[in-house]
């Protein structure tokens, strides 16, 4: 058996849309419990009484003027037609996508100038001389390779400690 | 096999420039809108103009046209925007005394009505009116395709963008509120008719 608090929410609802069965059991649940039947009955005066307020009629010359909007439009110069897509645009939605484009354009430039370009850099006149000192080393290595040998073996031993 | 509307029909001539087919579909919609908008902004010039914006925005998109659902109900979704976008951007001057005008009131004196008649009928438009102007949003919305259009919780939801449930809740809730509104105004009713 229903209860006034399971009720409410079928005295809502048109009738077609409540199965048999539960239909059956609000009608017997109405006609015991005054305060829903009293709720159930304001609910369809209330519901129908929107029925007062009727319709109005268009104007006469409503086609007429629909007409001779849409040939203005028509014959509206090229920017006014512009301007008329800008306005309707969903600006919200541009300005978002606007702010998206400028953050990963700078989220990127950022980026990339924190990585070293081989290209930018310079080289001074100690680095030059490094270089050669570098590659003179390297030009008598590979002519006397027992030239280090002086400095110990490679194990980090001193000489001496190995004798 | 899957019949075509026949509004769909003559909206894809429209999209092939006929121009007699869009004053069809003027024909048989230009009053239902007027009055849907009527419903929810409560202001005869205002639903006018706007009507004409909704029939306007069909004619500019008519290129685009796909006849995916329904034309009644693609309308009446176009129109439920328009008539949201009004609402929020608070321009609508939802004015009770607005709403009994000249084009009604001749309306009314065609047939003659008594005095008496004409101020009762004006009254309870007037109280009618104010308690719809009471409810959300969505409730208006549901409220006004249901019970003025007589359109079905799918064809509501659709429009509405929702769920036929959540259609069904948006009902329930307003015929509560609307019970709040306007019990007092039927007990007097009542009361006067005793």
């Amino acid at each position: 058996m229903l209860e006034c608090k399971d009720i409410e929410p079928y005295l809502t609802v048109e009738r077609d849309d409540i199965d048999k069965k539960r239909s059956e059991e609000v009608k017997q649940h109405l006609a015991i419990c005054f305060k829903c039947k009293q709720l159930a009955e304001d609910l369809d005066s209330t519901w129908n009484l929107l029925d007062e307020w009727q319709g109005i009629e268009p104007s006469a010359d409503f086609k007429e003027t629909f007409w001779r909007k849409v040939q203005a439009r028509e014959k509206r110069p090229l920017y006014e037609q512009i301007k008329n897509v800008l306005l309707t645009l969903n600006w919200r939605l541009v300005t978002a996508s606007v702010a998206l484009i400028f953050l990963s354009f700078t989220l990127y430039f950022l980026y990339r100038s924190e990585r070293p370009s081989v290209r930018n850099i310079q080289y001074t006149q100690v680095d030059k001389l490094d270089d050669e000192l570098l590659r003179e080393i390297n030009k008598v290595l590979e002519n006397d390779p027992e030239y280090l040998s002086i400095y110990g073996d490679w194990s980090g031993q001193p000489l001496n400690a190995k004798n | 096999m899957r019949v075509m509307d026949p509004d769909a029909l003559l909206m894809l001539r429209v999209k092939d420039g006929d121009r007699d087919a869009f004053n069809q579909l003027l024909d048989k919609y230009q009053r239902p809108i007027i009055n849907f908008i009527y419903h929810f902004i409560h202001n005869r010039a205002e639903a006018e103009e706007l009507a004409q914006d909704v029939f306007l925005k069909i004619y500019e998109v008519r290129g685009r046209y796909r006849a995916e659902a329904k034309f009644s109900t693609w309308l009446y979704k176009i129109a439920t925007n328009f008539c949201l976008k009004k609402l929020s951007r608070g321009k609508s001057r939802t004015n009770l005394e607005v709403s009994i005008d000249g084009g009604q009131f001749l309306e009314l004196q065609d047939r003659h009505p008594s005095v008496q008649e004409v101020l009762e009928s004006q009254e309870r438009e007037k109280i009618v009116a104010w308690a719809i102007g009471g409810l959300s949003k969505n409730e208006r919305t549901a409220v006004v395709l249901r019970k003025y259009h007589s359109l079905s919780y799918k064809e509501i939801a659709y429009i509405m963008g929702c769920t036929e449930g959540a259609v069904k809740t948006y009902i329930h809730r307003a015929k509560l509120r609307l019970k709040e509104r306007l019990v007092f105004y039927l007990g007097e009713n009542h009361n006067a008719r005793m």
